[in-house]
């Protein structure tokens, strides 16, 4: 019915594709096609190249494809939750809890943080507590101020100076691994991983998408929500509790990546319109093709050096924004 | 402003009661069927479609407005008129359910406000807040759809949209269907903002200051739609500044004076001048021009000091 939004998600699925198979194509070292495509196939299980496609290419370009959905999705959420064009979780100090929390681990227990999935947790339970935080501060400014963005910005500068004391009592080989997660870093993903982020960005997803038109009038104002009929309360919770779990997925999985919650939304909204059934598939679309893409310009740029995938979104994010803002594109935010 | 009046009769605006005569406004009906809600200044003996019963209204624990009883009538039209700070706003909220009264009760068509089930609620009563800055680049068409919101799941099915073009073509909004509603002027969001109120084609509209930011034709387009409605059955009530037009369009003025309410009707001029100039401490005098104020202002400097402090 909408032509727009459809020719969006199609061109958004054909950049998928594309960003995809560059991504297996291209890294430290080129392959040809023919061995990307046995290595699908399952063919050459001896091949290096099936060992560099199916346990290292194609694991990390699918997790930075979940995580860029998951953070973009989040950002939409929140920023129609709190009315505000600029919230997403790094801005609003839910990265910076999650940061400081994974530091605190490496300096303090050091044991603790060499094992597995230990980075990842204390990730998770950072971000999620810092989203407890941010509601907390949110409800009592009745969910609707621009100050609270700048509580966020405050929140993040505390955690993140949090994390530099952390540094001054760690080991230096243990910050090392701190350090690395602190910028984001795809480099470690495995085929569990993997997994693990599908599950853990798609449960909140479905709710999420399943609350789209809730999400338009919720956006609208608290007071006319209420008066169409909403469970304003309720929904605010249930939508604030699953962009909190799917951005601690997102921070466990990948490290603090910022912007693409923020640019993402943002971008789908000019190109696709306001509308949340709409915004939110292709925002998750457009932020999987994003990070996507700039995991793979991270590790393929300065081959054989790898840049921090998380410097290389706020770099891209930034600039995108100062362009935008020279134009004049942001005449209409709060 | 140049050329012929802009209240000549020759509005853009078509009224909306013969475009709107869908299934959804025929249940206004119902409005007068028994109920507990007691007319008491009302001269009516019809039942209110919303009243009040010793009902209190106050922001946190101050009370700005004690012990009101009125009833609205289905099929009238009611200005709310009073100073800054009066309870206008206090008032509307609480009767559309977003605060609680601090005393008393309030009733929706016969039945205690607190025993309506909200989702139920929003397509009897509907309320427009004060203007407030539109955040996202939603379409005029999308936004005014989201009134529709309350009655079906699917806002494109065939009734819904129906609506949605009366609506838009009764307001004029009708060429800028597609713009977003971030790059609308101030009085444009406010007709949209309307529109979308009226979308929602409930029994019972309140609406705080429907009039802010609206040019002089589009006032009285407004004026007249709610008019319709009235007309049609439904019960309005709006607060507003406008004197002049609320004495025009509207049955009674409910005026809101320091604490206490008290209902005018049109037919009753003197009493009008009479709480008028107690509440906006201006002498006023109304006939059938509607109110206006009597002398060059004296009593005004005097009473500028508001009332009572924040506590």
């Amino acid at each position: 019915m909408k032509a727009r939004p459809f020719l969006v998600l199609a061109l958004g699925a054909m950049a998928f594709a594309v960003v995809l198979a560059a991504s297996l194509l291209w890294g430290a070292v080129a392959l040809p096609w023919t061995a990307v495509a046995a290595a699908l196939r399952g063919l050459n299980h001896g091949s290096a190249a099936y060992a560099i496609v199916m346990r290292l290419r194609l694991p990390r370009a699918l997790s930075a494809a979940l995580v860029g959905a998951g953070l973009a999705l989040s950002g939409a959420v929140l920023q129609a939750l709190l009315r505000n064009p600029l919230a997403e979780p790094f801005t609003l100090g839910i990265s910076g809890g999650a940061g400081f929390l994974v530091t605190a681990l490496a300096a303090f227990a050091p044991a603790w943080f060499a094992l597995p999935w230990a980075a990842s947790g204390a990730g998770f339970a950072g971000a999620l507590l810092a989203g407890v935080l941010v509601f907390l501060l949110a409800e009592r400014q009745a969910f609707s101020n621009t100050a609270l963005i700048l509580c966020g910005v405050v929140l993040s500068f505390f955690f993140g100076s949090l994390a530099l004391v952390n540094f001054v009592f760690g080991r230096p080989e243990a910050l090392q691994g701190a350090l690395l997660w602190l910028t984001g870093d795809f480099s470690l993903a495995t085929g569990t991983t993997t997994l693990a982020a599908l599950v853990g960005v798609a449960v909140p997803a479905v709710y999420i998408f399943a609350s789209a038109d809730s999400l338009d009038v919720l956006a609208i104002g608290d007071e006319r929500a209420l008066g169409l009929g909403l469970p304003v309360g309720r929904l605010r919770r249930l939508l604030f509790l699953a962009a909190s779990l799917m951005t601690g997925v997102c921070v466990a999985c990948a490290g603090i990546i910022g912007f693409v919650g923020f640019l993402v939304p943002h971008l789908t909204r000019l190109l696709a319109g306001a509308r949340h059934r709409w915004l939110l598939p292709i925002s998750a679309l457009l932020g999987a093709v994003f990070l996507m893409l700039a995991d793979l310009l991270a590790r393929s740029l300065l081959n054989p050096i790898e840049l921090p995938v998380g410097a290389l979104t706020g770099i891209v994010g930034a600039g995108v924004f100062l362009v935008y803002y020279w134009r004049g594109g942001v005449r209409e935010m709060p | 402003m140049s050329g012929s009046p802009p209240f000549a009769g020759s509005l853009p605006l078509p009224p909306l009661r013969c475009a709107l005569g869908t299934p959804a406004l025929v249940a206004c009906g119902r409005a007068s069927s028994g109920g507990s809600g007691s007319p008491l200044c009302s001269s009516h003996s019809q039942a209110a479609s919303i009243g009040g019963e010793q009902l209190t209204v106050g922001r946190g624990r101050r009370a700005l407005l004690n012990g009101l009883n009125f009833g609205l009538p289905a099929g009238e039209c009611w200005a709310i008129v009073g100073r800054n700070g009066s309870g206008k706003s206090t008032l509307l909220t609480t009767l559309a359910g977003l605060i609680p009264a601090l005393g008393g009760e309030v009733s929706v068509l016969g039945r205690a406000l607190r025993a309506w089930r909200r989702p139920e609620l929003a397509r009897r009563l509907g309320f427009l807040p004060q203007a407030q800055p539109m955040m996202f680049p939603y379409t005029v068409a999308e936004f005014v759809g989201l009134g529709r919101v309350p009655w079906n799941r699917d806002r494109h099915g065939p009734a819904s949209a129906g609506i949605l073009d009366q609506v838009l073509g009764a307001l004029g909004l009708e060429p800028l269907r597609s713009c977003p509603v971030t790059a609308l002027s101030g009085g444009e969001a406010q007709l949209v903002c309307i529109a979308q109120l009226l979308a929602q084609t409930t029994d019972i509209l309140l609406l705080d200051e429907p009039l802010s930011h609206l040019d002089l034709p589009h006032q009285f387009g407004v004026m007249r739609q709610l008019r319709g409605l009235a007309d049609q059955g439904h019960a309005v009530a709006l607060a507003t500044h406008d004197l002049a037009l609320a004495w025009r369009f509207c049955d009674r003025l409910l005026i809101l004076d320091r604490g206490e309410a008290h209902l005018v009707g049109r037919q009753d001029p003197e009493e009008a001048a009479k709480m008028l100039s107690s509440a906006f401490a201006v002498d006023f005098v109304v006939d059938d021009n509607g109110p206006r104020f009597s002398a060059a202002v004296p009593r005004v400097a005097r009473h500028l000091s508001i009332e009572e402090p924040c506590p």
